[in-house]
């Protein structure tokens, strides 16, 4: 999960950042959302777990 | 007594582990490192002391709406702690009215849980600088969801390393009681959810799940109650989760 500083930075913006889990939460249109558009948001988030 | 060999620029350094000093510096050590137990809000924690036989010291939610019962011992672990908190489990599964009060107790408490009051299960966490592999063995029968989780400590001067292992059975054939954990599926989310936000889900999911084998991320998909979780070993990562039963979202 990534930290609200750094999700403020990625595009497409969160529709929320939830303190408690601290996590970024992207509401899903299916007409809409594309899920390749996530990639940097997931690569950050491994990156970080992952150490790299 | 394990070594840690640390590549520095300056040269290789070798630490060795570093006990905790008491009970009570382990366990803050614990929830200082908050991402060992980031999926956890607690409702009661009250880690030292004053409390009654068969009734836990530390219990949360966690983010999928299981009740989870925390369990800290800075010693070497063994099976003879699961009589222990099995005893705890079944506080909480035959004692919802004092979770519900725990619940409501609680002021800040995180939007969108979804729990349920009157139907939750379970989870045991127990957590143990050691803890013998042949726990594994008694956990594998019991039917409530029990994570081992080891944490070491090793010190170079100020800087604090902490390596965080969740205990994991071997994969075998295993004996199931009957009545076990619940399975988590397609089937599930079809049953649960309304159908085509449960397709939704099901095709956001795998389109992650390319994505992750595409860029050779070694991530592990998880299938939980209320989400789909890629997880770094004990951590997830990122998501697809439910929000009410047409709403999806990703969650990173």
């Amino acid at each position: 999960m990534i930290n609200q500083d750094d999700a403020e930075k990625f595009q497409p913006p969160f529709t929320k950042y939830d303190i408690s889990w601290k996590e970024a939460q992207y509401y899903i249109d299916p007409n809409k959302t594309k899920t390749k558009d996530f990639i940097p948001i997931f690569e950050h988030a491994y990156q970080k777990m992952s150490g790299r | 007594m394990a070594n840690l060999l640390w590549e520095t620029p300056q040269g290789t350094k070798s630490l060795l582990v570093t006990p905790f000093a008491t009970e009570e510096d382990f366990e803050k050590t614990v929830f200082a490192a908050q991402d060992i137990l980031e999926d956890i809000f607690f409702l009661k924690r009250q880690v030292r002391g004053g409390n009654k036989p068969g009734i836990p010291d530390i219990v949360g939610i966690d983010n999928d709406g299981n009740v989870c019962i925390v369990e800290m011992k800075n010693v070497t672990v063994d099976s003879s702690i699961i009589p222990q908190v099995l005893q705890y489990a079944f506080w909480a599964e035959t004692n919802p009215d004092s979770i519900k009060s725990l619940w409501f107790e609680c002021e800040k408490k995180p939007d969108d849980l979804p729990i349920s009051c009157d139907d939750y299960e379970v989870r045991i966490i127990v957590i143990a600088p050691d803890i013998l592999r042949s726990t594994l063995d008694i956990v594998d029968r019991i039917t409530y969801p029990v994570d081992l989780i080891e944490v070491k400590r090793w010190m170079d001067g100020d800087n604090e390393l902490l390596l965080v292992n969740k205990l994991e059975q071997e994969k075998k054939n295993k004996i199931r009681p009957v009545k076990g954990i619940d399975t988590y599926d397609e089937e599930f989310y079809r049953k649960e959810y309304n159908k085509n936000s449960a397709d939704e889900f099901l095709r956001y999911t795998k389109e992650v799940e390319k994505i992750v084998k595409e860029k050779g991320w070694n991530l592990e998909k998880k299938y939980n109650k209320h989400y789909s979780s890629f997880k770094a070993g004990f951590f997830n990562v990122f998501g697809v989760r439910w929000m009410g039963s047409k709403t999806i979202t990703f969650l990173s």
